[in-house]
């Protein structure tokens, strides 16, 4: 019986269908039919204006201007060759160079297709003068996109390009189209639906030429949102200068609020190059270079923390080792025994207690300590400062670093975990990957006990995006008050390894890292905060295959220096 | 004819493909060149593998089901979570998940999973729980019980945001229940609790999200209101009138006026080449093919079977319905494809496994 009716409701439903097409089809067919043969519906989209972007100041990083771009609506054009030749002549333009971009470019008989972008304005009236003579040519007003500053925070703003399939497929409910313009990396992208605003456009009829006969529907384009960074423009010049030649990246954070404050990656890109896309030279080196001048190594770099994991090192052994205290020493005689394998230290320390073998960064005292954490304890702790887990910060394409585990080893490399394994483990060798955001939040954890997501959009559309996300740590808050007393050794002693930070006034605490690299020099280090009483800022400065830290304390100084003299630190 | 509805459907099926077919190679032509070659080619590799799935499906007895339905649909809520999840992540709806070459919507695998579980619920109730009365226990179990496992996924769905799937899933649940005995007047309650809920429902949307509502609800009104595509499909379909202008003719789609006719109006350039006389046997089919699942369904000799049958019919109907509907402008855009003819790997295979459980039932009855 229901079944009966069931099929007779969707049986009324074929047929309301059914009615539905003979409308459409029979009575209403004619009409229609001449509407497609006349084509006469045609679309003129209205780009919106893009969101602007500032720093934590209020200062303009990212602008729009106005560009006057020359266009071919395909289905207006008659006389191919002479309307190609006068528009080559006007644009001094090769015909044929118009004809490949014409071609290129075309979508259907309605879109308009771009030849020219950014025309001077002369031509722009030269075009508008004798229009009459070029049929099918149209003069369009867009907005460009521009990076005044170039190269600077170019991983942090990210740049524009035309939208690609896998983009598309995953954005097309939400407005995206064919030949939209998106973001691509950095905030650019992150941001883009923020920013893009809505396209707007006139839906018109035309007569058999061309000429709009009426308005069937406008819908204006709204702006897309202005966007505030928490970037500070004048130390963001300072550190991509700094960094400029070398390969590496610089991060300063807010501990508290997890503001970013400086974000560099060297080599950097400048977008501008995206949006003119006349620069070959510059745009095959920025896609095809083994330097990767797009990759963001502050944020999507891996790399072994080497000596500055030696803070994990200790909080691991303070929690297995209760019997451990800052007065235990061990003796350095440049090398030690661990299983059938000698493990050197950099240098012969002597007698070390843990501040001094801090300050030195004895390799053999952070051996002993991580042998008596043992490997599963490090990795926990490590797991608590926040290592291997994406910081969160809003850029696309993070990268989580790594931790290894024991029963990682046994699946991945099918071998057994090694003491040989824990000792590197324990100076963050071997299998220890973190990014140098990752290290700069973990500074910033040690100096307030609060593990913060890092941000770079502070407001969106005048909007504050509201409270910082932070969790507590899970660790004893005198490990903690340790921890940060011993990471001033190595600005404060002489013997430190970081001693080039000692600048009066900002109390620094850090750590230096040295990472080897196989075949290759090593990576340099150093990651640290301050001021050591009520900290505000942690940083981390990494230069790849520097040999030692030694330039990438100097670098920190630098910067720090620099900031410190203009009011900023 | 009527002792043998499987041969009708498989008749039926195989009909769709070839119009599927002949469609799909006809809207990948672009100005008389074969712009879209690797569109056609992956649909017909999609359709090997419908085949081998259905084939598959049918040689099973459809009783072995019963143990996969729970797995299955715990897979596809946990797959339509983490796939809001990662789509949190990346910004913007990600309804996609790949495994290296290979990528499918779980939201089709829900489909597929929800009527398996809802199926196996109601058959193992008995009257005494479906009819029950109001306030007693067997309400919840006949009623609530199988509404939340719907529910779920419908909110699911919801978040990403899909309102197509998420109505279909709700029709999905409506048929079945009606179909297993549920009182009339429960399911016209609840139709008349959503009805009433839905303007709390869109007052508590944040605006960002109401737009966001709108732009699936008529995704093509974005830089028009007035609904480019839907104009534009609706010239083509019209302008096929009784005959239509001709396989590989059709001058709207042909000119690529219609971005997506490929995928969801596919069915605009069906009508804009063969006519009303096309459209017409293509309806017909679709209404045979539905009369016929729903007649294994009454031939079953289970309940578990006659409600897996209904659901597939449900499933067919209602993506069929749709989206004919939004082609001619008579139902809002929701992006449901048409069944066995619009472009997309996961929507045919599923559609297929679904026929294939029909095939089983009738082999069985």
């Amino acid at each position: 019986m229901r079944t009966r009716i069931y099929t007779l409701s969707l049986l009324a439903c074929f047929s309301i269908l059914t009615a539905g097409l003979l409308v459409v089809q029979l009575v209403k067919g004619g009409r229609y039919h001449e509407l497609a043969l006349r084509n006469t519906i045609r679309l003129i989209p209205e780009e919106p204006y893009r969101g602007r972007v500032f720093d934590r100041t209020g200062a303009l990083i990212v602008d729009n201007a106005l560009s006057f771009d020359a266009v071919i609506i395909p289905q207006e054009l008659k006389d191919r060759t002479s309307v190609f030749a006068e528009l080559g002549r006007i644009l001094s333009l090769d015909a044929r160079e118009i004809e490949r971009r014409y071609d290129r470019g075309y979508l259907n008989p309605f879109t308009p297709v771009l030849i020219a972008e950014g025309v001077t304005k002369i031509m722009a009236i030269r075009l508008e003068e004798e229009k009459l003579d070029l049929p099918g040519v149209a003069v369009e007003l867009n907005s460009r996109r521009i990076y005044p500053f170039a190269k600077t925070a170019a991983h942090v703003l990210g740049y524009m390009g035309e939208i690609d399939k896998s983009r598309i497929t995953r954005l097309k409910d939400y407005g995206y189209d064919i030949k939209d313009r998106v973001g691509y990396s950095g905030i650019e992208e992150r941001l883009d639906l923020v920013m893009r605003g809505e396209k707007g456009g006139r839906q018109i009829e035309v007569d058999n030429r061309g000429r709009q006969v009426r308005l069937l529907g406008y819908k204006p384009p709204v702006a897309g949102e202005d966007v505030t960074l928490t970037i500070d423009l004048e130390l963001q010049q300072v550190s991509d200068r700094l960094l400029e030649g070398k390969r590496g990246a610089v991060v300063v954070m807010d501990v508290d609020t997890g503001d970013v404050v400086v974000l560099s990656s060297s080599p950097a890109f400048d977008p501008n190059v995206f949006v003119t896309r006349t620069d070959r030279h510059a745009l095959n080196y920025y896609l095809n270079s083994e330097d990767a001048p797009l990759f963001n190594r502050a944020v999507s770099g891996q790399f072994p923390p080497g000596s500055i994991f030696k803070v994990v090192t200790v909080e691991a052994a303070m929690r297995t080792d209760k019997q451990w205290t800052p007065s235990t020493s061990f003796l350095c005689h440049g090398q030690m025994k661990v299983g059938n394998r000698f493990f050197k230290c950099w240098d012969v320390h002597g007698t070390q207690d843990f501040r001094a073998a801090m300050a030195h960064s004895c390799d053999i005292y952070f051996y002993r300590m991580g042998l008596s954490a043992g490997p599963d304890q490090m990795a926990r702790t490590a797991q608590e400062f926040g290592l291997a887990s994406a910081t969160g910060i809003d850029l696309p394409a993070e990268a989580s670093g790594f931790i290894p585990s024991r029963m990682w080893k046994r699946l991945a490399k099918r071998e057994g975990w090694y003491d040989g394994d824990t000792a590197n483990f324990s100076i963050g060798q071997g299998f220890v990957l973190t990014t140098p955001l990752q290290l700069t939040r973990m500074m910033a954890s040690i100096a307030t006990g609060f593990l913060v997501q890092p941000r770079l959009c502070a407001k969106a559309g005048g909007e504050d995006l509201g409270e910082p996300l932070r969790r507590p740590l899970k660790m004893d808050a005198r490990h903690l008050e340790l921890l940060r007393q011993s990471l001033r050794g190595p600005v404060s002693l002489a013997s430190g390894t970081a001693h080039a930070l000692n600048i009066a006034g900002l109390e620094i605490c850090a750590k230096t890292g040295t990472a080897q690299v196989q075949g290759s020099e090593s990576h340099g280090w150093v990651a640290g905060f301050f001021p050591l009483r009520s900290p505000r800022y942690a940083f981390c400065v990494l230069l790849e295959n520097a040999g030692t830290s030694h330039y990438a304390v100097g670098l920190a100084r630098e910067l720090l220096e620099e900031g410190q003299r203009r009011g900023k630190l | 004819m009527s002792s043998r509805p499987q041969k009708i459907i498989v008749l039926i099926l195989f009909l769709f493909l070839a119009f599927g077919i002949i469609c799909l190679y006809s809207s990948c032509h672009q100005k008389g060149i074969f712009a879209k070659q690797d569109i056609f080619v992956k649909q017909l590799l999609w359709m090997g593998v419908g085949l081998g799935v259905m084939a598959l499906v049918a040689l099973q007895d459809y009783r072995k089901l019963r143990w996969s339905s729970i797995p299955l649909y715990v897979l596809s809520v946990a797959t339509l979570a983490q796939v809001l999840f990662s789509g949190r992540a990346i910004m913007g709806a990600q309804r996609w998940i790949s495994l290296g070459e290979f990528s499918f919507q779980p939201s089709e695998i829900g489909k597929f999973a929800l009527i398996l579980v809802l199926a196996q619920y109601f058959s193992s109730k008995g009257p005494q729980d479906l009819q029950a009365d109001l306030g007693s226990a067997g309400v919840s179990r006949g009623l609530l019980a199988p509404l939340s496992l719907t529910l779920l996924p419908v909110a699911l769905v919801l978040l990403q945001p899909d309102l197509g799937t998420a109505v279909v899933y709700l029709f999905i649940f409506l048929s079945i229940a009606f179909l297993a005995g549920i009182r009339v007047r429960y399911l016209a309650g609840l139709i008349l609790a959503a009805g009433a809920f839905m303007p709390v429902f869109w007052h508590f949307l944040k605006d960002y999200q109401k737009s966001r509502l709108m732009v699936f609800l008529n995704p093509n009104s974005d830089p028009l209101g007035a609904g480019y595509t839907i104009i534009q499909s609706k010239i083509a379909i019209g302008s096929g009138r009784l005959f239509g202008k001709g396989w590989m003719s059709g001058t709207q789609s042909q000119l690529n006026f219609l971005a997506e006719r490929h995928t969801d109006f596919i069915f605009s350039v069906w009508g804009e080449e063969w006519g009303f006389l096309g459209s017409l046997v293509l309806v017909v089919l679709y209404a045979l093919l539905v009369i016929m699942i729903l007649r294994v369904s009454d031939m079953s000799r289970d309940l578990y079977g006659r409600l897996l049958a209904a659901g597939v019919a449900a499933l067919i109907f209602f993506h069929a319905f749709i989206n004919l509907a939004m082609n001619i402008g008579m139902c809002p855009v929701v992006g449901l494809p048409l069944p066995f003819m619009s472009y997309g790997g996961s929507s045919l295979v599923i559609n297929m496994a679904a026929i294939g459980i029909v095939l089983s039932i009738a082999r069985q009855k």
